[in-house]
């Protein structure tokens, strides 16, 4: 008995000793991530000095160039770990209840970091960048930054579609010759959602419900097959790939292009630090190089969208529609379902 | 008394770690099901409603129903592809069948995503290569083969699968006195009957175990109803358990309420096997009488058995393997044509070569793969032992409770056992152990199915001869039980060691910085659509596999080691 007491007692201890250096680990983070001083820089790069490294765990494949640029510019090591958007968001979650922080810096879609947020996982960072940058990749609370654009574009089969008989609208592919060549994501309810919500909720039902019972759309899971299908014929004309999906594979040479319906959707991917980071100023060094144009030009050269106003892209333009992460959370039922009712389990 | 002790303390250990490794996930399962999702905002608490949604509507019915029907398709298919595969292999004299065991393994090593696009390439109503030669033959628009609809799910999940059946059947028909079959044709029986009377009826209960296992399997299995059925609207449960698991807050207990259908399935075909094999020796082939491996002359027909095989490995080898080895050439994928040709280059070999994680991360596949396959074997071989040959009271529990893993959904088990190694810190989290004892959990049902097997065959006469000339309990096992088991032991961990060199789905959530795995290399490499240097590495995987075999075979011959 005495010793079940004892070992109850040295383990409460344990963690009460631990909340206690998890509080003082979160001041540090706090005070070096709202620090606005004109010394910031070299405080931060003074501090990156005693700490070892950083971990960042990421969805997007082309972050590791940064990683790369970004050890070779400040001689901080990085240490990466990849996997996709919900596993990202999971593991996060997962680690911070089980009192394990060895994460500093997390790269998802913006909804996945506003439910990171939401889950108070998160440091709001006061970075003297921000300013360059467009203003939906700023949200109100600081806690993540758009660094990219994740545009939705449709791509077509060269081959199989000919310029002329491209749609110019939604509606136009509504018409019987569409029959049996579209595909879809079978994941995007977040871009069915704010896409019927700008083509006016009963419209938009209406023009989907049409071109489902014409000509059908057939479903495909991740934007990477999508673009295969496309590449190799199988789908001649996908409404929902990724703006960089089709440029990648038309610099090796396949028979694809890119296509922008309008209303053009897209969804910031973001970058964030997190609340017990254990190695916070070198955290905020490669936070901040990201948001450079040092940083933004290597994932433009990646064909992507950046948020950087002076690195311009036709397809940021003034009629883009972006998703609200927060509402894209509160909907997810409602959208998730609608899509699978209208799309999915429609598709043929 | 130092042998009982041996006895003791190794029953003791197995039946620990069988316990501690398949409870821990199961209890998280059930008790996750019970709960709401846990937020910032909202605690999770008691609820009913993950069983009220997850069975209180039409369309979770409509979706068992394909699911259902998807598993069964595939394991009656996979089973007559394997299982006759096995028969030709180890029962005829069918010409050149040493070259077929390194070849009817093949498709198993093939990730799922490219064995599934393979089939796509091959048997789309649009781009498929066998349409359009058909339709070329025959200058016609008809489409001959889809693989978009239930049957095409069948067909590929089937081929994919049928090593497993393959496996399991052979370490069966090994362990099988074929004097039996030999006392049949004395008395005047035919082929045919001898097939059906004898070798059947005494390998029914691996007949079972495999089509047991390949139905669970099947059931739970996400790749192919993604790849080939969403395309045309036919979703089944895993999607269901999918989509609950990628939503925030995740919907764990949804797909764990989703999950229990499953074990109970499970449980059910465990307990009528374990009916089975409760009929005592009537399964027992392997005795104190020696027998010496014997084929049935098939004599004109072998031929047909030879043609059969070629069939298969042209369908099911060689087809999708030129397909993958045209793409690996190419520098996106295209219909072959003299154009393409053109454009063949070896980019996706140099991309491989110059990777920087892949030889790091082929590493840490070989060290977990060859680790769980042999702990899984030897662990369940303890185990069967005691489910088999032992009145244990309710150890027909102990079975299913080693065979329950098998129906976790990959992503739930690896939440399982993250959430546990963060509040139990005993050092593993964050390294390659934590991955070893998800692979090994994982796999055990697998170990068990094939070693129950060929436990089977065992007659208990031979063990009571190790005792009565006075060999410890641990001697018996080691040197009687274990070298007789070693047609299942050694098939089984086939299995497992290529099973789990693909494993993924809780891989991805508990590998670390620097404990990368091919398995994740392969979730990159097709996430940033590299599909031609996916296709590269699909060809290494097959090439290297078949070097491998071969060489064992080769080695196995030369030395001397005797082939039961």
């Amino acid at each position: 008995m005495q010793n079940v007491l004892l070992k109850a007692l040295s383990r409460a201890l344990v963690v009460l000793g631990l909340c206690g250096s998890v509080a003082h680990a979160q001041d540090r983070v706090k005070e070096l991530a709202e620090y606005q001083g004109a010394d910031r820089q070299v405080r931060l790069i003074e501090a990156a000095k005693k700490e070892n490294g950083i971990t960042v765990y990421h969805a997007y494949p082309a972050l590791s160039n940064v990683m790369t640029a970004f050890t070779k510019k400040y001689g901080i090591k990085t240490r990466a770990w990849r996997a996709g958007s919900e596993a990202v968001l999971q593991r996060l979650i997962t680690e911070a209840r089980g009192n394990r922080f060895e994460v500093d810096i997390v790269q998802n879609n913006a909804p996945e970091n506003e439910a990171a947020h939401r889950e108070k996982l998160l440091q709001a960072v006061r970075s003297p960048l921000f300013a360059d940058l467009i203003p939906q990749a700023v949200p109100a609370h600081g806690e993540w930054t758009g660094i990219t654009l994740d545009v939705w574009i449709a791509a077509y089969n060269t081959s199989r579609v000919s310029e002329e008989e491209l749609p110019k609208r939604y509606e136009d592919l509504q018409d019987p010759k569409w029959k049996g060549r579209l595909g879809i994501e079978a994941n995007n309810h977040g871009w069915f959602g704010t896409l019927m919500a700008e083509l006016g909720e009963e419209r938009g039902r209406e023009i989907f419900k049409n071109i489902v019972a014409t000509n059908g759309i057939s479903a495909r899971k991740g934007h990477s097959l999508l673009t295969t299908m496309v590449a190799s014929g199988e789908v001649p004309l996908a409404l929902t790939v990724y703006n960089w999906n089709p440029e990648q594979m038309k610099s090796k040479g396949a028979p694809i292009k890119g296509l922008a319906l309008k209303p053009v959707i897209a969804q910031p991917s973001t970058v964030a630090l997190l609340k017990n980071a254990p190695n916070p100023a070198s955290a905020i060094l490669f936070y901040d190089f990201i948001i450079s144009e040092e940083g933004q030009r290597i994932l433009q050269d990646f064909s992507y969208v950046t948020t950087h106003k002076r690195l311009p892209h036709p397809l940021r333009d003034a009629s883009l529609k972006y998703i609200d992460p927060a509402k894209a959370i509160d909907m997810q039922t409602a959208w998730l379902s609608n899509f699978d009712e209208m799309i999915v389990k429609k598709a043929k | 008394m130092r042998h009982l002790n041996t006895q003791t303390m190794v029953i003791g250990a197995c039946l620990l770690a069988v316990a501690y490794l398949a409870l821990m996930p199961l209890g998280f399962l059930f008790w996750q099901s019970f709960l709401t999702p846990d937020s910032a905002d909202a605690a999770s608490r008691f609820t009913l409603d993950n069983y009220a949604t997850a069975y209180g509507s039409i369309e979770t019915l409509h979706l068992m129903g394909n699911s259902l029907l998807f598993a069964s398709g595939t394991a009656a298919f996979a089973f007559a592809v394997g299982g006759a595969l096995a028969w030709m292999n180890e029962r005829t004299n069918t010409p050149f069948k040493r070259l077929f065991f390194a070849l009817s393994i093949i498709p198993l090593i093939i990730p799922g995503i490219m064995f599934t696009i393979s089939w796509i390439l091959l048997g789309s109503p649009k781009i498929g290569l066998i349409n359009m030669l058909l339709q070329n033959w025959f200058s016609t628009d008809h489409v001959f083969v889809n693989v978009y609809s239930m049957w095409g799910m069948i067909w590929v999940e089937g081929l994919h699968y049928s090593p497993m059946a393959f496996l399991m059947m052979t370490a069966a028909f090994r362990s099988m006195d074929p004097s039996l079959e030999e006392s049949a044709l004395m008395s005047g029986a035919s082929v045919h009957q001898i097939f059906w009377r004898v070798t059947v009826k005494l390998t029914w209960p691996a007949i079972f175990a495999s089509m047991l296992i390949l139905f669970v399997r099947a059931i739970e299995s996400f790749e192919v109803p993604a790849l080939l059925g969403i395309p045309v609207g036919t979703q089944v449960l895993t999607s269901a358990i999918y989509q609950a698991v990628h939503q925030y807050p995740s919907q764990v207990g949804l797909a764990s309420s989703y999950g229990t259908t499953l074990l109970l399935i499970t449980t059910a075909g465990i307990y009528m096997q374990s009916r089975l094999t409760g009929k005592g020796s009537k399964y027992a082939t392997v005795t104190g009488k020696g027998f010496r491996p014997r084929v049935v002359d098939l004599g004109a027909w072998r031929y047909i058995t030879a043609a059969v095989f070629m069939l298969y490995f042209v369908m099911i080898v060689l087809l999708p393997f030129l397909v993958l080895l045209w793409s690996s050439l190419q520098r996106y994928y295209s219909v072959p044509s003299m154009d393409a040709l053109r454009n063949v280059s070896l980019d996706a070999y140099r991309f491989l070569w110059d990777h920087p994680s892949i030889g790091n991360s082929v590493l840490n596949s070989l060290i977990l793969a060859f680790a769980s396959a042999t702990i899984v074997m030897l662990l369940t071989s303890v185990i069967c032992w005691i489910v088999i040959k032992t009145k244990l009271p309710g150890r027909w529990l102990l079975d299913n409770i080693a065979s329950l893993p098998l129906v976790f959904p990959g992503l739930v088990l690896g939440l399982a056992v993250m959430v546990f190694y963060l509040n139990f810190n005993i050092g593993v989290y964050g390294t390659l152990w934590i991955m070893l004892i998800v692979y090994v959990t994982r796999f055990m049902p697998y170990g068990m199915r094939y070693n129950g097997t060929s436990m089977l065959q065992i007659h208990k006469e031979l063990e009571e001869s190790a005792q009565m000339s006075g060999a410890s309990w641990g001697t018996m096992f080691w040197r009687i039980l274990l070298p007789l088991l070693k047609p299942g032991l050694l098939s089984g961990w086939i299995y497992v060691f290529i099973v789990s060199i693909r494993e993924l789905s809780a891989s991805i959530l508990l590998y670390s910085p620097g404990n990368e795995v091919i398995a994740i290399v392969i979730w990159e490499l097709w996430e940033n659509g590299q599909f031609v240097e996916l296709s590269a590495l699909g060809v290494m995987f097959i090439l290297t596999l078949l070097i491998l075999v071969m060489l064992a075979q080769y080695v196995g011959r030369r030395f001397g080691v005797k082939e039961i």
